[in-house]
């Protein structure tokens, strides 16, 4: 059996830019505590001859201390036109069970709350990125430029989508899903973008 | 004339992991930054005088972020620099020859004398540097767990310093007292760049 996504992925979490996740190995958060979308848009992809081009997915999740510490709670959005055999493959991608990038931080998955199906919208290009999921979630980010107006990027902190991570603060995080609920629109909060590749 | 350096330089500052500054106009851990880099000029000359192998440190005490300026700074010269070699080093980074200290002139409120004392700098995979009576840190560098070195690319801060990658690390913390300037303690954000300086 073998699997391949890729496409493009944002992200953001409750931490104040920059998150520091990346940069203390999921030892550190800025607010004890964090909640986190992590939205891909997958534009080729096969599990074991299903083909998963052109589904959209959203891993959310809580974490009652710094990341590294587990216990995590997480649940999956998929796009209201995935079919129950797709979601299967997308939760075992997902809870790392079948391997690939997220099956290093499956031991700190604590509790899967499920999987909910919401139309999801994934646009942006270059720096400017949202997602919205019906009511569930709605985010956006705006990339961070150096001085000379370059994208900033971080490489191989050992992120599970990839070795290059943009920066990008975000602009809006809304999340009201598996009992989250989590809205912030003051601009300190933390976004990621990257195209992604993952294979298992 | 003209003048080249190029090398490396260790750099700890007062900021937990990682300094926020790098990253554009933030408040600082502390609210204030005292920020110590070292400079191994691997090659280099000005005014005909070579001034490679020369090790020097820059000691900066800010009152805010690095956008807000820099109240005082102070350069350190290893004790084996030549006095023709620290006539172009202070010239150079006192922003007297052009290129890219130059361009921080105006950002620095006042230079402190020049110490002259040891400076001990290792760029390598296990990067330290020590200042003589000042204090030195051993940092640990960030990487992946099949080796390769994190880096943050394009940050503003390093752009001012004309350094487009920031080779990421984990400093020892350590304690760094100038007589003249705010005691201070790293608290875990440390660097390594390349530089290619001329002016």
């Amino acid at each position: 059996m073998s699997w391949q996504i890729n496409g493009s992925y944002m992200e953001t979490c409750n931490c104040d830019y920059l998150c520091p996740c990346p940069l203390t190995g999921l030892s550190t958060t800025t607010h004890g505590f964090c909640l986190f979308a992590m939205a891909f848009n997958v534009e080729r992809g096969s599990f074991d001859g299903l083909a998963l081009d052109g589904r959209r997915f959203i891993v959310v999740g809580h974490t009652p201390g710094n990341m590294g510490a587990g216990n995590w709670s997480v649940g999956l959005i998929v796009d209201e036109e995935t079919d129950s055999r797709q979601q299967e493959a997308l939760a075992a991608i997902v809870s790392g069970e079948v391997g690939g990038p997220m099956a290093n931080l499956a031991p700190l998955m604590g509790h899967f709350l499920g999987v909910e199906s919401q139309p999801i919208a994934f646009e942006g290009s270059n720096g400017s990125w949202s997602v919205k999921a019906g009511s569930a979630v709605d985010q956006a980010l705006e990339g961070v430029a150096g001085l000379g107006g370059e994208q900033m990027y971080l490489d191989n902190v050992g992120h599970p989508v990839n070795n290059r991570l943009a920066l990008a603060t975000a602009k809006r995080s809304h999340l009201h899903a598996f009992g989250f609920d989590w809205d912030q629109e003051d601009g300190r909060n933390n976004g990621h973008f990257a195209p992604f590749d993952w294979r298992g | 004339m003209s003048w080249q350096l190029k090398g490396k330089i260790v750099g700890a500052c007062s900021c937990k992991m990682s300094c926020r500054c790098l990253l554009g106009p933030a408040e600082p851990d502390q609210g204030w930054c005292s920020d110590l880099q070292s400079i191994s000029i691997e090659q280099g000359s000005s005014e005909g005088v070579d001034l490679g192998g020369t090790r020097a440190a820059v000691g900066l005490q800010l009152p805010g972020d690095f956008f807000g300026g820099v109240e005082l700074a102070r350069l350190y010269l290893d004790e084996s620099t030549s006095d023709s070699q620290r006539t172009e080093l202070e010239a150079i980074f006192k922003g007297e020859r052009g290129g890219v200290w130059a361009g921080l002139k105006d950002a620095i409120g006042r230079w402190l004398p020049t110490t002259v004392t040891s400076v001990q700098i290792d760029t390598g995979d296990s990067p330290s540097f020590s200042v003589g009576g000042v204090g030195g840190t051993t940092l640990t560098r960030l990487k992946t767990s099949d080796g390769r070195q994190a880096t943050i690319n394009n940050a503003p801060v390093a752009e001012g310093f004309a350094i487009d990658v920031v080779e990421l690390a984990q400093a020892e913390k350590s304690l760094w007292k100038d007589p003249e300037m705010r005691e201070w303690e790293n608290w875990g954000f440390g660097r390594v760049e390349a530089f290619n300086w001329s002016g």
